[in-house]
C-alpha cells in the first residue's frame, strides 16, 4: 500500500514520500523484488537455505532465502518476558528462554532479536566470552549494512570484557576502513577509548577529534566525540577545548554530554 | 513595470554607493598623509617612540599642518597611557573645527583599541552631543562616517543597544536614500537580535521597531535589502512562535523574490546573492518543524505533506543555489530528514542529484580562500563541505587541501587528524586510494616548501608505509634520499635509495638511485657495499660517460677494500674502453675531457694495484714488474700529470726492489729534473720509505727511515714530523714516536711543536703509555690553551687521566686522577662549539664514568645522548650510535628491560640500515622475553 503525496513546489525538482502500512495480519514473506506473500506459517531450513512457506490456501512452497528481503512472523510470546528480565537485570531468568526462542525461530528475524537480548544478558553477567560468541553468530546472520550501531557497540563491549584486544582492534580497524560512516565513527570512538585506557592519550585524542571534526554528519555520535575530544584537549591545555564544548552546548543542548560538559 | 535587470542594477548601485560612504575609505593621499599613516601604523605596532621622532621631523618640515600632525600625536600619547596629555593637546586647538573633532575621535579610537570602552564611549557621545539635531552640512560627512564607525565598534563588542543608538546618529546626518535603506536593514537586524534576548513588552517593542524599519525599506524598492527585509519579518514571526505566520510571510513575498531572482539570473550575477536561497531555506526548516510537530500529534497524513514541502524547499536550495551559504546546511538537513523518515517507516524517494556541480560550487570559495592563504577561513569552509559531502569524488583532494591549511597554520594536531582520515579511510578504498596517496604527496611537498622538516618526515614515512604501491613512491623515496644526502645523513639516505633499488627496478629513478646509493656507501667508507651496488649499476648502464665514471668508481671501491684483482680488471676494462672505443663513452668535448682525466687516473691506479699485489707469493716479482711497466705506460701517456711525481717515485722504488738499479736511477733523475718542487723530489728518502710502506714492504721501509734517524742533521723537523705522520697512519707507532721525538729535539717553531705534542700524545696513547700522553698533552696545553688541537687533545688527556685513575689503588691519588680527567674535559668543553663535539664529550664522559666504576652515571650519560640528541645531524649520529652500542649491554646486565626495549625500538626507527640492526633486534627480543618472564604488562594490542 503506497501513498504518493507530494510535489507541491512548481519547480521541476521534487521528492516523493510514501507511507508504509505498518498493520500486520498474517505471516508475510517480502521478496527482494517487492512482491509480498501472505502465509499461514513460515519455517526456515538452514541446510537448504530456503524458506518453507505454507500459503493461505495451504500450499507449501519453498522459497530460496537469497530471494527474500525479509519475513514477518508474529513475535514469540516468550520474548517480551525475556526482554523484561534482561531490562530488570534478571539475566539468568532470561538466558534459558532466549536460547529456546533462537532455536525455534531460526531464520525468522526474531532469532536475531533474541540473540541480541541473550548477548545483553551475558554482558550483564560480565561473561564476555559467551557474549562474544552470541554476537559473532548475530553478525554472521545479518548483513553488515543492517547491523545497528548499538549492536556493533555491544559486540565490541563483549570483546573488551573478554579481553580479546587483538580481535577488537582488528575489527575496529576493519570497520574504520570499510564500514559505513556511522559505523566507522563509532569504531573510532571505541578505538579512542581503548587507546585512552592504555595511556596512549594522543592516539585517543586523534580518534575523538577525527570523529568530531570529520564525521559531523554522524549526529548520534557527535556529543560524545565533542565531549571526549574536549576532555583530552583540556589535558593539553589547548584552548580549542572550549570551542568544542561551545559547539556541544549549542548543537546538542539536550545530550547528557552537553549537560556534563559545563565546567569542563 | 521595471525591467528585471533594472531592479538588480539598483541593488548593485546601492551596495557600491554605500561602500563609498563607509568611513575609513581610501582618501586621495598626499605625501604628508602617507607619512602620517605610517606613523599611525608604527603606533599600532607599539613603536610609539619612533612615531614621535617621525612626527617631530614632519612638524619641522610642515609647520602649517599642526592640526593633522596633532591627530597622530593624540594616538601616540594615548598609546603611552597619557590620555590626559592627549586631551590637553586637543584643547589647544579651536574647539569646533573638523581637525579638532578628528583628534578627539582619534582619542576615542585609541581608547577603544586599548579596551577602555567606557572612556571611548564618553568621547564619542561627547562628540555627538554637540549636534543633537544633526550635524551642520560642513561636517556632515565626517559626522556620518564617525557615527557609522562607532556603530560598528559597539556591535563588535556586543553593545548592540549602543550600536542601535549610533545608527540613529548616522541617520541624523541625512544620508543618501540608498544608504539610508541599508542602514535601516542593519538596524532591523540589530533590533531582531536585541529583541530575541529580551522578553515581554521590551521584546515586542524591538520586534515592532524592526518591522517598521523593514516596511520603510520595502516601500522604497525591490532590491537585495527588500529580500533581506522579508527574511527579518519571517524571523520575527518565527521567534514569536508563529510558525504559520513566518511561512505566510515568505510565501506572500515569494513572487517578488522570484522577480529579484530572475533579475539576477538575467544579469548573470551569482545566485548566491539571491535572498530566495535563504527564504526557501527558512521555509524548509519551518515545514520540517511543523511536520515533526504533526508526527507527535499523530497526524501522519498532514505530516507527510509538510515533510514533502520541507524536502522540496531544502533540496531546491541545495541544487539551485549550490554556492549559497545555505546550500550545505540545506543538503545536510534534507539528508538527515530523509534518514529519520526512513527510520520512522516512511518510504522516501529522493531526486537523483548530480552532486559534482554542487560540491564544486561550494569548494570554489574554500579554494579561493586557500589560494589567498586565508587558511583559517578556508579550513572552516572545507570542513563544512566535507561534512555535508563526505566520501564523494573530490573529497580526497579537499581533505588534502584541508590538511595543507592546517599545515600552514602549523596546527599539527588537526593536520594529523586529516592525514589519518586520508590514509586510514580513503586509503583503504579502491576508488579513493590513488588520490589519497597523491594528496599525501602534495601535503609532503607543502611541508617541504615551508621547511617543516618534522611534518615532511612524518608524512613521507606514512606515505611509504601505507601507500607502498602508489606510483609516486619511487620518486618520493628518491627525493627523500636526496634530502638526507644533502644533509650528509648517509645512513638514512641509504635506506631510501635502497628501497628503490630493491623494490622499484622499473622506476625511472632506479638507475639514479643506484648511483646515489653507491655514493652514500662511498661517503660512509663502506666500500664493500659500494662495490656491490656499483657492480649492479655498471651492469645496467648503457654506454656513455656515466658508465665510464661508474666503472672507475667500481674499480676504486674494489681497490679500497684491497680487492686488487677485481680493481685491476675494472681499471683494465675502462682503459681499454676509453682507448679503443672512445666514441662509445663520449660524444661532446666536455665528456671527452672528463674521460681523459678518468683514463689518467685509471692507468695510475692500475699500476698502483699491481705494485700492492702480494699473492700468490711466487708472482709478486712479476706483479711488481707489471706495475713498473704500467707506471711507465702512464708516464708516457701523461708525462705532465699531477700524479707523475708519485708514479716516478713509486716506479723508482719498484725498480730498486727488482734490482734494476740503472732504470731506478733514471727515474729519480727524471723526478728531480722534471718535478724538482715536488714533495717526492725534495724528500726522496722519505718518499721512498712511504712508497715502500704503501707497497707493504714494511721492513724495507723501516730501513729507509733508519737512514733518516742515522743522520738526523740532514733532515729538518718538518720532515721528521711528516715521516711520523705516515708511520702513525700505518700504525707503526714506535717509529712514529721516534720520528716525532726527533722532530721535537730539533726545536721546531711553536705551531709545529703543538702538532708534534698532539701526535705524540696520540701515538703514546695508541701504545698505552698514559704517562707520556699526559706529559706531552699537558705541555701542549701549557704551550697554547686554545689551539686547534685543544678539543681532541682534551679527549685524549682526559681519558689518560681516567686510565691512570683506574690503575691507582689508593683512594686519594685515584680520586685526584679522575678529578683531573673531569677538569681537563671541562676545560676542553669551553672550546666545543659544534654539536658533534658536545655529543662526543658526553660519550667520553660516560667512558670516564665506567673507568671510575660508576656505571649508573655512565648509563645516564649515554641515555642523554640516546634520548636527547639531534638525530637529524649527520655528524652527531655516529656518536649516538656508539652510545647505543655502549649502553645496551649495561642495560641488559641490570635488567633494565623497558629501557632496553625502548632503546632498541628507537634504534631501529632511527637507524633503519644501521650497523647494529641485527643486534638491536636481538636486544629487543631479549627485553621482551625478560619482561614476559617477569610478568610485565603485555604490549598494547
Amino acid at each position: 500500500m503506497k501513498k504518493t503525496i507530494l510535489s507541491g513546489w512548481p519547480l521541476a525538482l521534487s521528492t516523493v514520500l510514501a507511507m508504509a502500512a505498518p498493520e500486520l495480519r498474517a505471516d508475510r514473506v517480502i521478496m527482494k523484488s517487492g512482491q509480498v506473500f501472505e502465509a499461514k506459517s513460515i519455517r526456515f531450513k538452514p541446510s537448504a537455505q530456503e524458506y518453507s512457506v505454507v500459503t493461505l490456501d495451504n500450499i507449501t512452497t519453498p522459497i530460496p532465502a537469497k530471494n527474500v528481503e525479509k519475513v514477518e512472523v508474529p513475535k514469540p510470546a516468550a520474548l517480551a518476558a525475556a526482554q523484561a528480565n534482561v531490562a530488570a537485570g534478571k539475566y539468568d531468568a532470561a538466558i534459558g528462554p532466549l536460547g529456546a526462542i533462537i532455536t525455534e525461530n531460526v531464520g525468522l528475524e526474531w532469532d536475531n532479536t533474541a540473540r541480541d537480548l541473550l548477548g545483553q544478558a551475558y554482558l550483564g553477567k560480565r561473561d564476555g566470552k559467551k557474549a562474544v560468541s552470541i554476537y559473532k553468530e548475530y553478525l554472521e546472520n545479518v548483513p553488515a549494512e543492517k547491523v545497528s550501531l548499538d549492536i556493533r557497540r555491544r559486540y565490541w563491549d563483549a570483546l573488551k570484557i573478554a579481553e580479546m584486544f587483538p580481535t577488537l582492534k582488528n575489527d575496529l580497524e576493519k570497520v574504520i576502513k570499510e564500514g559505513s560512516r556511522p559505523m566507522a565513527a563509532l569504531a573510532q570512538m571505541m578505538r579512542g577509548e581503548m587507546y585512552a585506557a592504555q595511556g596512549q592519550k594522543n592516539e585517543a585524542l586523534l580518534d575523538f577529534l577525527r570523529t568530531a571534526l570529520l564525521y559531523e554528519d554522524v549526529k548520534p555520535i557527535q556529543p560524545e566525540a565533542l565531549f571526549k575530544a574536549a576532555q583530552r584537549l583540556d589535558e593539553l591545555r589547548d584552548p580549542r577545548a572550549a570551542e568544542l564544548r561551545k559547539k556541544l552546548a549549542q548543537d546538542y543542548p539536550n545530550s547528557p554530554y552537553a549537560k556534563n560538559a559545563g565546567g569542563g | 513595470m521595471r525591467r528585471a535587470g533594472s531592479i538588480w542594477v539598483v541593488g548593485v548601485a546601492t551596495v557600491l554607493l554605500f561602500i563609498g560612504a563607509l568611513p575609513g575609505r581610501a582618501q586621495s593621499e598626499d605625501a604628508l598623509q602617507r607619512e602620517l599613516n605610517f606613523c599611525s601604523a608604527l603606533v599600532k605596532w607599539r613603536f610609539s617612540d619612533y612615531a614621535t621622532r617621525l612626527v617631530d621631523n614632519l612638524e619641522k618640515n610642515n609647520p602649517s599642518e599642526k592640526g593633522r600632525l596633532a591627530r597622530v600625536r593624540v594616538e601616540i600619547l594615548t598609546s603611552q597611557g597619557k590620555a590626559d596629555e592627549a586631551r590637553a593637546l586637543i584643547k589647544t586647538f579651536p574647539p569646533d573645527s573638523t581637525a579638532t573633532y578628528g583628534m578627539l575621535l582619534a582619542l576615542g579610537d585609541s581608547l577603544y583599541g586599548m579596551g577602555k570602552l567606557n572612556e571611548a564611549k564618553a568621547v564619542y557621545r561627547g562628540f555627538f552631543a554637540n549636534f543633537e539635531k544633526g550635524p551642520p552640512p560642513e561636517i556632515a560627512k565626517f559626522y556620518q562616517e564617525s557615527a557609522y564607525k562607532y556603530s560598528q565598534m559597539m556591535a563588535m563588542t556586543g553593545n548592540d543597544k549602543e550600536a542601535l543608538l549610533a545608527y540613529e546618529f548616522v541617520l541624523l546626518s541625512k544620508p543618501e536614500p540608498d544608504v539610508e535603506r541599508r542602514l535601516q536593514i542593519e538596524m532591523a537586524e540589530l533590533c531582531l537580535k536585541v529583541g530575541r534576548q529580551e522578553s515581554g513588552k521590551v521584546r515586542d517593542d524591538y520586534f515592532a521597531r524592526a518591522k517598521k524599519l523593514c516596511e520603510l525599506v520595502q516601500w522604497k524598492g525591490l532590491d537585495l535589502w527588500f529580500g533581506q527585509s522579508v527574511v527579518i519579518l519571517a524571523h520575527i514571526e518565527q521567534l514569536k512562535g508563529n510558525r504559520k505566520g513566518a511561512m505566510d510571510t515568505i510565501t506572500t513575498y515569494l513572487p517578488m523574490l522570484k522577480e529579484l531572482d530572475d533579475a539576477l539570473k538575467a544579469e548573470n550575477y551569482p545566485l548566491k546573492l539571491s535572498p530566495m536561497a535563504q527564504c526557501r531555506y527558512i521555509l524548509g526548516t519551518l515545514y520540517e518543524d511543523e511536520a515533526r510537530a504533526l508526527i507527535v500529534e499523530e497526524k501522519k497524513d498532514e505530516a507527510v505533506k509538510a515533510f514533502g514541502q520541507a524536502l522540496n524547499h531544502l533540496y531546491n536550495v541545495f541544487v539551485k543555489y549550490p554556492d549559497s551559504t545555505w546550500a550545505p546546511d540545506a543538503g545536510a538537513r534534507a539528508e538527515r530528514m530523509a534518514t529519520d523518515l526512513k527510520d520512522m517507516g516512511f518510504k522516501v524517494k529522493l531526486p537523483e542529484i548530480n552532486l559534482a556541480p554542487v560540491i564544486e560550487a561550494q569548494l570554489k570559495e574554500a579554494r579561493l580562500l586557500f589560494s589567498q592563504q586565508d587558511f583559517k577561513a578556508a579550513c572552516a569552509k572545507y570542513l563544512t563541505v566535507l561534512n555535508v559531502f563526505p566520501e564523494q569524488p573530490g573529497s580526497v583532494q579537499s581533505l588534502g587541501e584541508l590538511g595543507q591549511c592546517y599545515l600552514n597554520l602549523q596546527d599539527k594536531l588537526f593536520m594529523r587528524v586529516v592525514v589519518q582520515e586520508l590514509s586510514d579511510r580513503y586509503g583503504a578504498r579502491a576508488n579513493f586510494r590513488d588520490d589519497a596517496g597523491t594528496a599525501l604527496v602534495r601535503l609532503a611537498r607543502a611541508a617541504e616548501e615551508i621547511n617543516d622538516n618534522e611534518s615532511l618526515a612524518f608524512l613521507n614515512q606514512l606515505f611509504f608505509e601505507k601507500f607502498s604501491d602508489h606510483k609516486q613512491v619511487p620518486s618520493m623515496l628518491y627525493q627523500s634520499g636526496e634530502r638526507q644526502l644533502e644533509k650528509e645523513n648517509y645512513d638514512l639516505a641509504v635506506s631510501y635509495y635502497s628501497q628503490v633499488a630493491q623494490d622499484y627496478t622499473n622506476a625511472s629513478v632506479y638507475l639514479a638511485s643506484l648511483n646515489r646509493l653507491s655514493l652514500c656507501y662511498t661517503k660512509r667508507g663502506d666500500w664493500s657495499n659500494a662495490v656491490d651496488v656499483l657492480t649492479r649499476y655498471t651492469a645496467e648502464l648503457p654506454f656513455g660517460p656515466q658508465l665510464a665514471s661508474a666503472r672507475f668508481r667500481l674499480a676504486d671501491a674494489n681497490r679500497q677494500v684491497d680487492r686488487l684483482i677485481p680493481a685491476i680488471n675494472e681499471y683494465f676494462k675502462l682503459i681499454k674502453g676509453l682507448t679503443e672505443e672512445e666514441a662509445k663513452y663520449a660524444s661532446t668535448p666536455d665528456e671527452k675531457a672528463a674521460n681523459r682525466k678518468l683514463l689518467e687516473q685509471a692507468m695510475f691506479w692500475k699500476a698502483y694495484c699491481y705494485s700492492r699485489l702480494r699473492e700468490p707469493a711466487d708472482k709478486v716479482s712479476s706483479h711488481q714488474a707489471q706495475a713498473a711497466e704500467d707506471y711507465a705506460a702512464f708516464l708516457k701517456m701523461f708525462p705532465k700529470s699531477e700524479l707523475s711525481p708519485s708514479a716516478l717515485s713509486s716506479r723508482g722504488v719498484l725498480l730498486l726492489i727488482l734490482n734494476r738499479n740503472a732504470e731506478a736511477a733514471e727515474c729519480y733523475d727524471r723526478l728531480s729534473r722534471e718535478f724538482p718542487q715536488s714533495e717526492q723530489a725534495r724528500n726522496a728518502v722519505f718518499a721512498r720509505g712511504t712508497s715502500l710502506l704503501e707497497m707493504g714492504q714494511k721492513d724495507q721501509a723501516a730501513k729507509v727511515f733508519e737512514e733518516m734517524f742515522a743522520s738526523p742533521g740532514k733532515f729538518g723537523a718538518p720532515q721528521f714530523y711528516q715521516a711520523g705522520r705516515v708511520m702513525l697512519e700505518q700504525n707503526e707507532n714506535g717509529i712514529a714516536i721516534r720520528a716525532f721525538e726527533q722532530a721535537l729535539r730539533g726545536k721546531p717553531e711553536k705551531a709545529l711543536e703543538e702538532a708534534l705534542r698532539y701526535y705524540l700524545g696520540m701515538a703514546y696513547s695508541a701504545n698505552g703509555d698514559t704517562r707520556n700522553v699526559i706529559r706531552h698533552l699537558e705541555a701542549l696545553k701549557a704551550l697554547n690553551a686554545s689551539s686547534g688541537f685543544t678539543v681532541e687533545a682534551g679527549f685524549l688527556l682526559s681519558k689518560a687521566y681516567a686510565t691512570m685513575g683506574k690503575q691507582e689503588t689508593a683512594e686519594e691519588p685515584r680520586l685526584k686522577m679522575f678529578n683531573s680527567a673531569i677538569r681537563v674535559m671541562n676545560q676542553a668543553s669551553r672550546l666545543m662549539t659544534k654539536p658533534e663535539e658536545r655529543a662526543r664529550r658526553d660519550f667520553e664522559l660516560a667512558g670516564i664514568q665506567i673507568l671510575k666504576g660508576d656505571p649508573e652515571s655512565a648509563i645516564a650519560s649515554h641515555q642523554r645522548l640516546v634520548l636527547l640528541s639531534d638525530y637529524g645531524n649527520a655528524k652527531v649520529r655516529p656518536v649516538i650510535e656508539q652510545a647505543f652500542e655502549a649502553v645496551m649491554p649495561l642495560l641488559l646486565e641490570r635488567d633494565m628491560n623497558q629501557d632496553l626495549m625502548d632503546n632498541a625500538t628507537l634504534y631501529l626507527q632511527q637507524f633503519p640500515n644501521g650497523r647494529l640492526m641485527v643486534q638491536a633486534r636481538q636486544w629487543r627480543e631479549k627485553a621482551q622475553q625478560k619482561m614476559a618472564m617477569a610478568g610485565a604488562a603485555p604490549v598494547a594490542p
